[in-house]
């Protein structure tokens, strides 16, 4: 008789940068499009609350970059982004989603970095990948706001690291918190 | 409303073309937009695109969502411009705030970028097929394990933005108030906590299904059509590639 | 001449993160053409067994397997599940993860196409498949355009084209009327007798099968209790067992909620209810039944204000809807949805049930001792700390009734609270529903299954084309057959009206509507 998994550890996965199984390939498509959705109630409650900032917005960017990039790896999370960043501009939920065509996969990229090289069991792995995605994908937004629509680089800065720091904390506790909730729950 | 009506076959001459036609279109509205400086032409893409929208059999009200969102953001864009831009000379004041002359064309130029980059990404969606865009990326020798995502996104999209409306529908009748904004930022977790474990569970059932029909198990697949191009279709294809050089060589150099 | 296909040996298999083993002690060998029919209570090891036949376990799902599954010789742990497709094919519940391209021809030609077949070859296996499931004619169609029942042959036309040796197939046609079900099952019989290929079919109402199955094989806590040709007498689990004795509520007085000649239509123009008007009374179970799209979850839903209707007046507990907070009528309106899964959202069972007290600011120690009651009442007291998910589909739903009574409403509108569940899950819930009405409470019951309406129902309430048309104590239910008739609605048969086809020109005329 063959026993073929003595033990069953839910992060069965060995640690490596690449994953590229159908679960994580249709995992990024299929989280890709709950994330268009979710950021379309967020840019809702960020357009009421405080129109000028993407507070909510940002926070749940940098939450679904680091989930699926933490969970599916690569290319799942640059394909996760670009799903995202593609399904916004061609809706009009977003105009301003033209810039996060570049910018999620470059935030997913230096998550993964992070993700690779750290164990991501303490808080402290989770703040320093969240501190590299979201300075990453911020920079490239912003870039993409100073360059391209000319926009002033005082507010282009302001802007810029609001974002990045509210999504850096709220990002850092709602990924730790989700994924801790979706391996209890046996989806991961 | 749905958030993005997708493709429908209308029957036109537009919605037979290869979609690397429209792909190649929406490159040069895309490079027109960017690389481009002067209003008269930056107005007229918004309108062309339209136009061409029309003419493929899409209705102008489907646009009428993103015009409105876009509007909202050519809003935001003008009063940032207005209270940070310094570009050109004072001609006015308003208390300590001074407007620069350089703020309207910066906040215009910017309005009118964004408006060509989403109508025409917008156009590209609604006219192509995903079953082309998945041969078209197949074409370009992207493995068709990726190609195929492309269409499942298109699949699932409506799919999803349903069952987020009942979830939205369901916590609300349990009580979850969405009234206030600070409502509205507690409300997030019991709509979206839902919503991931669904989208989860469906990448594990969407996946496995997948697999046991046998996806990934060579390189190469059969698919049920193929694309063709005709040669008039090449010559417009080669003929707006020179098109998008041209604007970059004679704005650039 | 019948060889052996299947020879499964599974000394235990323990899904990550559980401590019981889902499986034990099966031994199982199916030959060449047998059409083996599972059945057995929730949480019998039915879908487990059908995870380890197909290479789910242990590819796709973590768990610790002792034993060893072999199909055709090919052992499925050594073997990727990409092998084993085409000599697998396996359809789950929810049809609609299952379709993954633009078109339901496209979606056949799936798997055809990944076994790098040719193009002329992929062609015939989709008109095949098409005209073996009855889907000829959609070969153009959306997947989301598809009704249950449509999806769920559009699936198995997509599993059926690859041809596979054995077929596993996990309710394959819960969201079918029964004309339809016993059609697809008598064409898979046809299938097993002279396609060289063996089916393996999960269900919760074997006796539909005895016709065309071979053998019947009863599941209990994980292990194989009976395995024979069909016998006369199908077993039922002792569970089941106990829920077969029906207390239908009496009807008292009160009037809890009212509909005065209200009209609904969704963006102005497309029609959700016209002049509706309805009195649901306190202690009283009333059935809302109706074809698809008739109306019946648009009418539900003015209850608690989910729909505000252009015309008419909704009252809740003598206040009218709109002069009243909607959010104050929510507190007195429980609405328990189809899908348990668009509302469980929390860490734990406990803290799940607990969650609309949290928000009505109830006390900690007053919530502590509702929580308590609810989860007794739904019989998930020794799940309190479980994950939520972690739970079957119908326990997730029994979680669901708990949090929606856990405020203690009046009024209970349950919209096809038993849909997608087994026989025992879905008696349970009408079980407790028609306790709550008993206990005084006013219950709109939405559903498609008749047999169930007629069974727990004190009243009987049918729409068509967004009107109401009959509305009957159930006791002259008799009186009303061929005005339910009518509307597509057939109690003689306890039929299920779930997958046929709205209207249509002939009920339309006959009802004069």
């Amino acid at each position: 008789m063959k026993t073929n998994a003595p033990e069953v550890n839910v992060s069965l996965r060995a640690k490596s940068f690449w994953r590229t199984d159908t679960r994580a390939l249709v995992g990024a498509v299929v989280l890709g499009v709950a994330f268009v959705l979710v950021q379309q109630i967020a840019h809702h409650i960020d357009a009421v609350v405080w129109p000028p900032l993407v507070i909510i917005g940002g926070i749940t960017w940098a939450t679904f970059t680091g989930l699926i990039t933490l969970i599916f790896r690569q290319p799942a999370g640059i394909i996760m982004g670009e799903i995202q960043a593609l399904i916004a501009v061609a809706s009009g939920l977003s105009p301003l989603a033209v810039f996060f065509i570049p910018a999620n996969g470059l935030g997913s990229l230096a998550y993964s970095l992070a993700a690779q090289k750290l164990s991501m069991e303490k808080w402290s792995h989770h703040f320093i990948a969240q501190c590299l995605a979201n300075i990453s994908g911020n920079i490239c937004v912003g870039a993409g706001l100073y360059v391209l629509l000319k926009l002033p680089l005082n507010a282009v800065l302001v802007s810029s690291a609001v974002t990045a720091a509210v999504g850096i904390i709220g990002a850092t506790i709602l990924t730790k918190m989700i994924s801790d909730s979706l391996r209890r729950a046996g989806l991961i | 409303m749905a958030l993005f009506a997708g493709y429908k076959n209308r029957g036109t001459r537009i919605d037979r073309l290869d979609p690397r036609t429209k792909v190649s279109w929406l490159i040069l509205m895309v490079i027109l937009a960017l690389v481009n400086t002067n209003y008269g032409v930056l107005v007229l893409l918004p309108v062309v695109v339209l136009l061409s929208s029309r003419a493929a059999g899409i209705p102008l009200r489907t646009f009428t969502h993103p015009v409105l969102v876009l509007a909202l953001a050519a809003l935001q864009l003008f009063i940032i411009q207005l209270l940070f831009c310094r570009e050109g000379y004072p001609i006015a004041a308003l208390g300590p705030l001074e407007i620069y002359s350089g703020a309207v064309p910066l906040a215009l130029t910017a309005a009118l970028r964004l408006s060509v980059i989403v109508l025409a990404g917008m156009q590209f969606m609604l006219w192509t097929a995903p079953s082309d865009l998945v041969l078209m990326l197949v074409k370009a020798r992207i493995p068709y394990r990726f190609a195929m995502l492309a269409g499942l996104a298109m699949r699932f999209l409506p799919l999803m933005e349903r069952e987020l409306a009942g979830i939205l529908e369901s916590q609300s009748s349990r009580g979850v108030t969405m009234r206030t904004p600070f409502q509205k930022i507690t409300a997030l977790l019991p709509v979206t906590m839902p919503f991931l474990y669904r989208s989860f569970r469906r990448a594990g059932e969407t996946a496995l299904a997948m697999e046991l029909r046998g996806f990934g198990r060579y390189p190469e697949r059969t698919f049920l059509y193929d694309l063709k191009i005709s040669p008039w279709e090449k010559f417009s294809v080669i003929l707006m590639s020179g098109g998008c050089f041209l604007v970059i060589w004679l704005n650039k150099f | 001449m019948s060889e052996k296909l299947v020879d499964a040996f599974i000394k235990s298999l323990i899904f990550a993160g559980q401590s019981m083993p889902a499986l034990s002690g099966i031994e199982l060998v199916i030959e060449t053409g047998e059409f083996v029919v599972i059945s057995g209570p929730v949480a019998s090891g039915k879908t487990a067994l059908c995870h380890c036949l197909t290479g789910a376990v242990p590819h796709f799902f973590p768990a610790a397997l002792q034993g060893r599954v072999e199909i055709d010789g090919i052992d499925l742990a050594e073997a990727a599940l990409t092998q084993i497709a085409g000599t697998v094919g396996y359809m789950v519940q929810d049809p609609q993860n299952q379709l993954f391209s633009a078109t339901v021809s496209e979606d056949i030609a799936f798997g055809p196409g990944n076994m790098c077949l040719e193009r002329k070859e992929v062609r015939n296996r989709v008109d095949e498949a098409l005209d073996f499931v009855g889907l000829r004619g959609f070969e153009d169609r959306t997947p989301e355009t598809l009704s249950g029942g449509e999806a769920q042959r559009a699936v198995l036309a997509g599993v059926i084209a690859m041809k596979p040796r054995l077929l596993v197939l996990d309710q394959p046609a819960a969201e079918m009327d029964p004309p339809g079900r016993r059609d697809i099952y008598k064409r898979m019989a046809m299938l097993s007798r002279t396609g060289n290929c063996s089916i393996v079919l999960v269900t919760d109402h074997p006796e539909e099968l005895r016709d065309y199955g071979t053998r019947f094989i009863f599941m209990q806590d994980g292990s194989i209790v009976s395995d024979s040709t069909f016998p006369p007498e199908l077993p039922v689990a002792a569970a089941d067992r106990e829920l077969l004795g029906i207390r239908r509520c009496s009807v008292s007085g009160e009037v809890a909620a009212s509909l005065e000649k209200c009209s609904f239509f969704y963006n102005g123009t497309q029609e959700g209810c016209r002049e509706v008007s309805l009195e649901l009374r306190m202690g009283e179970m009333a059935a809302l039944v109706g074809l698809n799209g008739s109306g019946k979850t648009t009418l539900a839903k003015h209850f608690n204000g989910l729909v505000a209707p252009q015309q008419g007046v909704v009252r809740v507990l003598g206040r009218e809807l709109n002069k009243t907070s909607v959010w104050d009528i929510r507190r007195e309106v429980g609405f328990l949805f189809q899908n348990p899964d668009y509302q469980i959202f929390a860490n734990s069972v406990e803290e799940e049930a607990a969650f609309a007290l949290k928000i009505r600011k109830i006390p900690p120690d007053r919530i502590m001792e509702r929580v308590h009651h609810v989860l007794r009442v739904t019989g998930l007291s020794e799940y309190r700390t479980w994950h939520p998910q972690r739970l079957s589909r119908g326990q997730r739903q029994l979680l669901a009734l708990a949090s929606v009574l856990a405020p203690e409403p009046g009024i209970i509108i349950a919209d096809e609270p038993t849909s997608g569940l087994n026989r025992g899950s879905a008696e349970h819930i009408m079980q407790l529903l028609s306790q709550l009405a008993g206990e005084g409470r006013a219950v709109l019951l939405v559903t498609h299954d008749l047999g169930l309406a007629a069974r727990y129902a004190s009243r009987i309430v049918g729409m068509f084309r967004h009107r109401i048309c009959i509305d009957t104590p159930v006791e002259q239910l008799d009186a009303h057959l061929d005005g339910f008739r009518s509307i597509g609605l057939d109690f003689a048969n306890s039929r299920d009206c779930k997958d046929i086809a709205e209207g249509g020109a002939v009920i339309g005329a006959v009802c004069g509507i």
